[in-house]
């Protein structure tokens, strides 16, 4: 999308409408809200940066929404309403986990929903950066342990406490739904149905199941010098078994590069698993960890699919679209490294 | 001479964006430019590399798959015949798996990661995956 487009698809969002909207927060009229600019995205979810600037304070925030209502975009795109995202942040951080504080709730029918507007937090989040500026040296070296610890406190939060339109399926309706979705998008790969066989095959009977962060991965985390500071992007939230998120942390393709660091390019699957269990008291084993890194590979391969998709139908027919849809390689050669000798 | 060959003229494109269209931009036009002529490069890598890996997908699905009329879609035929189960991975299915994704990541993102670490721990197929011609 060039900037006008990015700048056009949010017709809706204006600084009076912003103002209306956090009237509770003490914003009396459109000059309160300013700075207003779209940050990048896609077609359906529009994030935007803006300062709340009252009497003795200026507050920056974030806006997320989507114009579309779920269901209108493909099948593989996250199905969770922003308004049931909102609500899994305040859980999160209730058991400790670093997440933005949630203003306001924007429901649907009111002009800027369905969507909801939070804190700014500051940090790096650039894995670029993260991964090699001087800065964030030290950062590195307990980054995989802080996210260990971090996972294990949002892992609390069980089933139950959660909104109903979280999705909660079990392994084997998720493979299912895998099968699905590479039928419909036409059984090109035999490397993504060799790693779906071997995933129904090998699938481990989990012994928890817990709400999981389902895109808890270097790119959706913000880190200062001395390490994590929050954990964004919950749109991928479902529940499941909690090595999930740990195995997703390590897949390649979130590794930015540095292969030799198998926790998100920065750390080692013993750092991750201390970090684990020193807040749990228990922690998954590595065969497990490398089963939900195969899990997290061939999802990449579907995400790539689904990319394409979005661009043949032309819901999203954007240059970035059609150029993720070319990754689908990638996923396969992480799927053929891991299935090295375990075939 | 004869006219512009199609190469020729991605190349030209790619130049024209890289160095007269990229240094004016910044932000998120820069990044989709960069994009598009990295999409560019993805096509001029294919135009040379098609044809050996479309052969080498027919050969496979003539080995592996034997009896099955012949296909536009050979990969397509030996995926489906891998989820109903009717063929099963051998070391040498994978073996060509392995070369066809080479060869694949060789057009879409030579610069991946794991591309070089699958060239190492698979030096053979590596070197089969490189050759001009293709053998299964």
């Amino acid at each position: 999308m060039s900037s006008e487009q990015l700048a056009a698809a949010g017709d809706a969002v204006t600084s009076e409408a912003l103002a209306i909207a956090l009237a509770a927060q003490g914003a009396e009229a459109a000059d309160c809200v300013q700075q207003l600019r779209r940050l990048s995205g896609g077609a359906n979810m529009e994030t935007w940066a803006f300062e709340l600037v009252l009497e003795n304070s200026t507050q920056p925030l974030i806006l997320r929404r989507s114009p579309l209502q779920p269901g209108q975009m493909g099948a593989a795109v996250s199905q969770l309403p922003l308004t049931a995202e909102a609500a899994l942040l305040p859980l999160a951080a209730a058991e400790g986990v670093p997440v933005p504080e949630v203003l306001c709730i924007l429901r649907p029918e009111e002009p800027l929903g369905p969507g909801y507007i939070m804190t700014r937090e500051r940090g790096e989040g650039l894995p670029g950066r993260i991964l090699a500026d001087d800065r964030y040296t030290a950062a590195r070296s307990h980054l995989a342990e802080q996210c260990g610890a971090t996972l294990a406190r949002l892992h609390r939060v069980t089933p139950a406490r959660l909104p109903r339109e979280v999705p909660n399926q079990t392994l084997a309706e998720r493979l299912d739904g895998h099968q699905q979705l590479l039928d419909r998008y036409g059984n090109a790969s035999p490397v993504h149905q060799l790693a779906l066989n071997w995933l129904r095959k090998h699938a481990p009977t989990a012994e928890h199941h817990c709400l999981l962060h389902g895109d808890f991965r270097n790119g959706n985390l913000l880190v200062d010098e001395q390490g994590l500071v929050a954990v964004l992007d919950w749109e991928l939230a479902h529940c499941g078994d909690p090595a999930e998120d740990l195995g997703y942390l390590c897949g390649n393709v979130w590794r930015f590069g540095y292969s030799d660091k198998p926790v998100g390019g920065f750390g080692d699957y013993a750092q991750l698993l201390a970090g684990y269990r020193a807040v749990a008291g228990w922690a998954p084993d590595l065969e497990t960890i490398h089963y939900w890194e195969v899990f997290c590979a061939l999802g990449w391969g579907l995400v790539c699919l689904t990319m394409i998709d979005l661009y043949r139908s032309g819901a999203d027919a954007t240059l970035e679209r059609a150029a993720v849809g070319r990754r689908v390689s990638e996923s396969e050669l992480d799927l053929l490294l891991l299935l090295d000798g375990k075939l | 001479m004869s006219q512009t060959e199609a190469t020729e003229l991605l190349a030209a494109v790619q130049g024209f964006l890289r160095q007269s269209v990229l240094p004016q931009l910044e932000g998120f036009d820069a990044y989709t430019t960069r994009v598009a002529a990295n999409s560019l490069a993805i096509v001029t890598r294919e135009i040379a590399a098609r044809g050996t890996l479309d052969a080498l997908d027919h050969a496979a699905a003539a080995r592996w798959l034997p009896l099955s009329p012949a296909t536009e879609q050979p990969a397509r035929a030996l995926g489906l015949a891998l989820r109903d189960g009717s063929l099963q991975p051998d070391a040498d299915l994978v073996s060509y798996l392995r070369q066809r994704t080479l060869r694949q990541m060789a057009i879409d993102n030579p610069r991946y990661s794991a591309f070089k670490q699958a060239r190492q721990r698979w030096p053979e197929i590596a070197a089969l995956a490189s050759e001009q011609g293709s053998r299964a």
